[in-house]
């Protein structure tokens, strides 16, 4: 259990903009142990998802650049890993499921192609059926049914808690140590929301994955989650023991989260 | 997806309507009525022959009931004689637009050809070097008057290098020419009017491309492609591709028009025998029905055009196909 | 306003068209011979240290001939933009404001006009009214606007939702005010870029209707003229061929580069 398993140091990200340089993520450093579920509070704008981008390398197709810090996972520096070496673990060892799901799958692509290519791209050798048997074990996983209709569908054909249920799919295919949680429920009606927080915690605890997730919403927070940092303008401001955080925050702003 | 052909159909009904109104008044409204023209054609004609001519056309009636007449017969390709040879008009314009045809689908393919891995690779590499180029090249292309292009060309290739015909569609000899030789003479003669008329609508062509792609990176789905181990190859012709090429198929069929409107120039410039051409000709020779005919059918084609783009994006975009 | 002259090719595109204005305005000072006078002596002669551009068919010198073309161009250039960016943002805003049968009705017509071959129309105007300067510029005015209606009217509609609007409507502030003090401002930037696109627009369609015999009249002299001369002299005078075109080339490159610029300036987001 104290095995860390990843390890932010002194992380700096920024944005350009046509105005102005935005500094999003200030001097960050915290560290994810093993097993463990990470949650990471703050409002929208704190930079908290600009945080979960960065540790997939999604900063540069954001427009934005990391400015200094490392990020390592297993005591290797992804920030100073070749491409070729972070595509491979990408979707493999680290993972990572969106908000709002509507837009993060590919809207002319038939889902289950897209659901088969998290499998492929790791697998290019695998045969038809081991394919179907794979993508199927992970349809079941996260409990959709039904799977014929949904494979040869296009997103907009699907509900949103589907949708979602799809990407997480997507996120497990390969048995991951490390699952990023953004935001999971942004956008899914209030009954659907606690289905899949419940399935995320539940293939957490199934599958032994390290959980990181990111929310604004303090009872999810305090629900679900062993370690929690609090972010606010691209700061942590205060991070350990969950319910040690919520029973005597030291910090202001911590302060007003919780008693809002 | 059959309510939205119906739709679309229903929708261009008014439009047809809209096009044989404006063909109708501007000629209404020109100074210089037809029957005037056709006595330029032949001075002999007395005043009571000309009174004659203005009952047959129905020119004395009221401007509401001469367009019904004219619209009935719009309708079924009738546009009267030719003054100059008297010859139908449908007839004379139906022959040439074959060529005109052929210039233009060429023209659409080499642009496709050059403008999609033009435009899709300026993206990928945005403000490289080659991108650089390509944005000075393509506003070159955008601001050079056609015909100069065309003259710049014909001295060239046809003058100094001697390498290609300057004018026309075929040679004198080309009914002795074996197959071969035939095909070859066609397509030489075609190779400087395609290069031409494609010049312009490229550098629009890969703009939007280029525009188009950016936007497509920026989207989430490809975060979500990314984070699933993909090389950036894999992202961009499994998931971007499509979603950046899918506009092209209305941005085409809104060229159509741009592509006839050049057509008259090039075709001009090159003594190419098609329907832009022709239109020119009859123009200086106020030919009023092969003119009306012209207008009213390269409307109706780029409205064909824009009707067939459409429903092909209703067959390449899921998101209307299962609606 | 400072940001356009650092942009570096925007400048190089200003000046350019500062230099044609110049020699358009100053034409008789800059021109060393009179356009329209013939030296039937000096015919076709190539370029050389009394006509350094050539001369035409009927011995008159070429570089005269385009300097007094500048005006011709500059005139029909921005005239033409005028009206096509009045028509343009009048109808488009009309549509995009008022909405409902005023908006179907000029979305219906703008479809329609869509529909024809720009350049076939205005040859036809153009031949059935007399070809003159001023018949060419009003009949590009006329027929170009559609594009820029159809973009006005998307901003409008948009900022028409935008809070502001609204709290103004709640205001009762009327709605002439409304118009030109919270829409206007707002959709200018769009319609500046337009226009100077849409000035090299018409300098191309000027020349290509004098190219065809349709534009200017002679003894007037205009670029696209020069042209339609150097077509028949093709194999013996490349002067009269490539000198205008290059001109025209540079000068409507110019607009188009302004205007790009201008994009980049007034609205970051595009790219």
């Amino acid at each position: 259990m104290s095995e860390k398993i990843l390890e932010i140091k002194n992380l700096s990200i920024e944005y350009k903009t046509s105005s102005a340089t935005v500094e999003a993520v200030k001097n960050v450093s915290f560290d994810v142990k093993k097993g463990e579920t990470f949650v990471i509070v703050g409002r929208s704008g704190s930079g908290k998802s600009t945080l979960a981008c960065a540790l997939m390398d999604l900063t540069e197709i954001d427009g934005g650049k990391i400015k200094s810090g490392n990020i390592f996972y297993r005591g290797k520096d992804l920030l100073k890993m070749p491409f070729e070496e972070k595509r491979v673990l990408k979707g493999a060892k680290i993972s990572m499921i969106f908000q709002d799901p509507q837009s993060y799958l590919n809207p002319v692509v038939k889902v289950g192609k897209q659901i088969s290519e998290s499998f492929t791209v790791h697998n290019p050798q695998a045969s038809k059926d081991e394919i179907k048997k794979r993508v199927s074990e992970a349809l079941k996983k996260v409990k959709l049914d039904d799977t014929e209709r949904i494979f040869n569908s296009y997103p907009h054909q699907l509900s949103g808690g589907q949708k979602q249920r799809i990407l997480i799919s997507m996120a497990i295919m390969n048995n991951p140590e490390i699952l990023i949680a953004d935001e999971p429920t942004t956008g899914l009606d209030a009954s659907i929301q606690k289905q899949i927080l419940d399935l995320i915690s539940e293939l957490k605890n199934t599958l032994g994955l390290t959980l990181i997730m990111i929310t604004h919403n303090m009872r999810i927070a305090r629900k679900y989650s062993d370690t929690m940092a609090v972010m606010h303008n691209g700061e942590i401001v205060e991070s350990g023991n969950t319910e040690g955080i919520f029973r005597n925050p030291k910090d202001e702003y911590t302060k007003l989260l919780i008693n809002n | 997806m059959f309510q939205y052909l119906i739709k679309r159909l229903l929708y261009s009904i008014p439009i047809i309507i809209g096009i044989t109104v404006i063909t109708f008044a501007v000629m209404y409204f020109t100074p210089g009525k037809p029957v005037d023209t056709m006595m330029d054609f032949n001075p002999n004609i007395t005043s009571e022959a000309k009174d004659r001519l203005v009952k047959l056309y129905g020119l004395d009636k009221p401007v509401h009931e001469q367009y019904w007449n004219w619209f009935k017969r719009v309708i079924v390709l009738d546009f009267g004689n030719s003054f100059k040879d008297g010859r139908p008009a449908s007839e004379k314009i139906i022959e040439r637009i074959p060529a005109t045809i052929l210039l233009n689908i060429l023209s659409i393919i080499l642009m496709l050809i050059v403008a999609v891995p033009v435009g899709i690779y300026s993206a990928v590499r945005k403000y490289s070097l080659f991108d650089r180029i390509l944005t000075v090249i393509v506003f070159i292309c955008f601001s050079a008057p056609v015909f100069w292009v065309a003259l710049m060309l014909m001295i060239v290739f046809g003058l100094w290098l001697g390498w290609l015909p300057i004018s026309g569609l075929t040679s004198f000899d080309f009914n002795e020419l074996s197959f071969f030789a035939k095909t070859w003479d066609l397509a030489s003669h075609l190779i400087l009017p395609v290069i031409v008329s494609t010049l312009g609508s490229f550098a629009v062509l890969s703009r939007y491309i280029r525009s188009g792609m950016l936007d497509v990176l920026k989207q989430d789905y490809i975060k979500t492609a990314y984070s699933k181990g993909l090389s950036e190859r894999q992202v961009i012709f499994n998931h971007a591709l499509k979603n950046a090429l899918l506009p092209l198929i209305t941005i085409i069929g809104l060229s159509i028009p741009g592509l006839i409107g050049g057509s008259f120039i090039i075709e001009t410039v090159f003594s190419y025998p098609g329907m832009g051409r022709l239109g020119f000709d009859a123009i200086m020779a106020r030919d009023y029905p092969v003119i009306m005919g012209i207008g009213v059918i390269s409307a109706f084609l780029t409205l064909l055009g824009n009707i067939v783009a459409d429903i092909l994006y209703a067959v390449a975009d899921p998101r209307i196909r299962y609606r | 306003m400072k940001k356009i002259f650092k942009n570096k090719t925007a400048f190089i595109g200003i000046v350019f068209i500062a230099i044609v204005v110049f020699i358009a305005l100053f034409a008789p000072f800059i021109a060393p011979y009179d356009p329209a006078s013939q030296d039937l002596s000096q015919r076709l002669a190539a370029p050389s240290k009394a006509h350094i551009l050539g001369t035409d068919d009927l011995g008159r010198d070429v570089f005269s001939r385009m300097v007094y073309g500048a005006r011709v161009s500059m005139a029909v250039g921005f005239f033409a933009a005028f009206l096509t960016v009045l028509i343009g943002t009048i109808l488009g805003m009309v549509s995009g404001y008022f909405g409902g049968i005023s908006d179907s009705v000029i979305m219906r017509f703008t479809d329609i006009m869509l529909c024809f071959p720009t350049f076939f129309l205005i040859l036809l105007v153009i031949a059935f009214f007399e070809p003159n300067i001023y018949n060419v510029m009003i009949v590009i005015g006329l027929t170009s606007w559609t594009g820029l209606a159809r973009i006005v009217r998307a901003e409008v509609l948009s900022i028409r939702e935008r809070e502001f609007v609204l709290a103004s409507k709640m205001l009762a502030v009327g709605k002439l005010r409304l118009f030109f003090v919270h829409i206007l401002p707002n959709v200018i930037s769009p319609i500046i870029v337009y226009a100077a696109i849409a000035v090299g627009g018409a300098i191309l369609t000027e020349s290509g209707l004098s190219f065809l015999g349709l534009g200017v009249q002679p003894p007037m002299s205009s670029w696209g003229q020069i042209l339609m001369q150097g077509k028949d002299y093709i194999y013996v005078a490349w002067w009269l061929s490539v000198f205008p075109g290059i001109l025209i080339l540079f000068t409507v490159l110019s607009f188009n580069l302004i205007g790009e610029a201008l994009r980049d300036i007034l609205d970051p987001k595009e790219i």
